[in-house]
């Protein structure tokens, strides 16, 4: 790369010389690196890098310096890097992460509303921020869709780095905030119109008629937002928040206060957007929303307390069991199994061996084969998990204890 | 500073929505320049009537500046009247929309529509631009509307004579130039102290005493201590267009979008 800089005198054609060598860049990552999003991340970024070197670029020509090609090189050796790489590849990044409120009035005190959090979310997945209130969930949303800035730590979202390039994180992110927020004397089309003019949408009608269609409200497009019942205004803020279909969609509690028919909807809207492959960070309280819609979930409370799917997080705190049924039991199948080297614990209560492996996946077809050749009729085999309410009451138990014990990894 | 046009008229658009829909606040930006329509044509034709009539209008106790002094006596106390009227015109944009301007941004905050606002990719300054522009546009167009009701009112009214002062190059520049300029100051100072303060009424209170120093010059008119030049509206007008600026600029700085997020209840 040096020796190609080297035989460039001119400035235009230093420039298209940089540009051919980007997109030749290009074409090898996309080669190599073949996902979608992070391929247009990572072009997106070298884009905005390219136009603000070109005019560093054309100062320093005009000065005469000497040292421009240096300049250059360092840019494209550290976007070439695997770190940069990393940053637009994952839709967020962040490390470090931390805010602290100062103090504000006599009574008051300075406030760590989050600390030291490290994140990354790939495209496509599915993000849940559990904790109980105050345990800085809105405030870590807030910072990723810099609406605050964060007292440490940096972040990168959708290749834009949080801080200097706040305005095109908030033209590529979709937030749906801790409340609707709906303009009530305005309909539900200038509702969402108004919105789809500031993010820039090029076929407004077209977008506002297909969001308010797919939530169910284009019978009511016309209605003030002010007469909506509690699902609707919720559904209406959800399409405000994809009208200009961002790849990253943050959604702040979106079920909270609605009945169960209007969070069923919801829920159901969120697995659709799941489907179109949107990367979404979910604040939630319900559990069982974060245990059906996550792909992994972060515990937090001002840090995280762990970040895992759940399913892997029970099997960190329960281990993994299965549960046998079997037609006809027998004390000797109990101790069969016990002696199998795979088996860390078995017990059996009515009719029904409750058995944790090291690997279930791995070896219940020998399990199921052992207790086959030793004459049992086996009626079923399914997996025993503890609710996500359990794993989530004794994390939390372990973090509020003085002498924390550490998350079995 | 860059104020993206598309931006800053769908904030702009919204805003008038919002507005249209509370006709309260319409009619309340029309009812005090239909008020003046009426008592200015009102005294226009009590004073030609006057003079027609003859009737001595000596007791009246109104300073005529010298520049009057070529006129008839109902004519000069015509056109000082007149003029203080159209000062009071000038004036009206810069009331009743900054009360707009000062609900602007606690408003948002009290509907819970300010943190979508500001999760959009609208910058501080076209948000504050737009919300100021929003508020005073009305007024102003409502004020032009009842400034030509007015010099049509004269011209079917009052001489020649007074017509022409109506007419002067002073007040058509001061009501297409500077009364829109005022309004703009006066709002975007609104629209800061909204930013600034979480209570409505401290907000309209504060705002009000923005006002004082163009009261102060319209008394200064009404004692006939100045008689309004075109070089002075011209004067005042590139004043107030750098003070726009300034408060425009002030404004973006001061705005505390954390503040206003977190510390707001």
């Amino acid at each position: 790369m040096p020796r190609a800089w080297s035989r460039i005198t001119e400035p235009r054609t230093e420039w298209k010389a940089a540009e051919r060598f980007l997109r030749s860049s290009l074409e090898r990552s996309k080669r190599d690196h073949p996902t979608r999003s992070g391929f247009v991340g990572w072009s997106r970024l070298l884009r905005s890098r390219l136009l603000r070197t070109k005019r560093c670029a054309a100062t320093r020509f005009v000065r005469g310096s000497v040292t421009r090609l240096q300049h250059e090189t360092a840019l494209l050796l550290r976007l070439s890097s695997p770190g940069w790489y990393r940053i637009t590849a994952a839709m967020i990044l962040a490390q470090g992460l931390s805010k602290r409120f100062p103090a504000f009035g006599k009574d008051s005190h300075e406030t760590l509303a989050v600390d030291s959090i490290d994140l990354e979310v790939q495209p496509g997945e599915v993000f849940g921020l559990l904790g109980p209130n105050g345990a800085g969930k809105t405030t870590m949303v807030r910072m990723l869709c810099a609406l605050i800035a964060p007292t440490a730590g940096e972040a990168w979202i959708n290749g834009f780095e949080l801080g200097r390039e706040n305005d095109s994180i908030r033209g590529s992110i979709g937030v749906l905030t801790e409340s609707p927020g709906l303009y009530r004397k305005l309909d539900a089309v200038t509702n969402l119109s108004f919105f789809a003019k500031l993010y820039g949408v090029t076929d407004i009608t077209g977008q506002v008629n297909k969001y308010l269609q797919m939530l169910g409200l284009w019978d009511s497009r016309h209605q003030l937002a002010g007469g909506f019942s509690k699902g609707m205004r919720q559904k209406l803020a959800i399409a405000r928040a994809l009208l200009h279909e961002p790849p990253l969609v943050f959604l702040d509690e979106p079920t909270a206060s609605l009945d169960p028919e209007a969070a069923r909807v919801v829920r159901d809207f969120i697995d659709e957007l799941r489907g179109h492959g949107r990367t979404i960070v979910l604040c939630t309280h319900n559990l069982d929303e974060a245990d059906r819609l996550c792909d992994r979930i972060g515990l937090i409370k001002q840090r995280f307390i762990c970040v895992d799917s759940p399913r892997r997080l029970r099997a960190r705190l329960y281990g993994s069991r299965v549960r046998i049924r079997l037609e006809n039991p027998a004390p000797s199948y109990l101790a069969l199994i016990q002696q199998l080297p795979f088996v860390r614990e078995a017990s059996e209560v009515d009719r029904v061996l409750s058995i944790r492996l090291e690997d279930p996946d791995r070896n219940n077809p020998e399990l199921v084969r052992a207790l086959v050749a030793a004459g049992a009729s086996v009626q079923y085999v399914e997996e025993e998990s503890a609710p996500l309410e359990a794993v989530y009451f004794d994390l939390m138990a372990q973090e509020n204890q003085p002498d924390k014990k550490e998350v079995p990894s | 500073m860059t104020l993206r046009g598309r931006r800053v008229w769908a904030v702009i658009e919204k805003e008038w929505a919002e507005t249209a829909r509370n006709r309260g606040i319409v009619w309340m930006m029309a009812l005090i320049p239909a008020i003046l329509v009426v008592v200015v044509l009102g005294t226009n034709y009590g004073l030609v009537h006057a003079g027609v009539s003859g009737q001595d209008l000596s007791g009246m106790d109104i300073s005529i500046p010298k520049a009057l002094a070529h006129l008839s006596q109902a004519e000069a106390i015509t056109v000082t009247l007149n003029e203080q009227f159209f000062l009071y015109l000038l004036l009206i944009p810069i009331t009743l929309p900054v009360y707009i301007a000062a609900y602007t941004i606690i408003g948002e905050k009290e509907t819970r529509t300010l943190e979508p606002l500001l999760a959009a990719p609208v910058s501080t300054g076209e948000l504050l631009f737009a919300k100021g522009f929003a508020a005073a546009a009305p007024a102003v167009v409502i004020n032009w509307i009842a400034f030509v009701v007015i010099v049509v009112g004269i011209a079917v009214i009052s001489p020649t004579a007074v017509l022409r002062y109506a007419v002067r190059d002073t007040w058509i520049f001061g009501m297409l130039l500077f009364s829109p300029l005022l309004a703009l100051l006066s709002v975007l100072m609104g629209v800061l102290v909204s930013s600034r303060v979480n209570d409505p009424r401290t907000a309209q209170q504060m705002t009000s005493l923005f006002v004082m120093p163009l009261v102060l010059m319209s008394v200064l008119v009404l004692m006939g201590k100045v008689f309004l030049t075109l070089e002075l509206v011209l004067l005042a007008a590139m004043i107030t267009l750098v003070a726009d600026g300034l408060i425009l600029l002030l404004a973006v700085q001061v705005f505390q979008r954390e503040t206003i997020l977190t510390r707001w209840k």
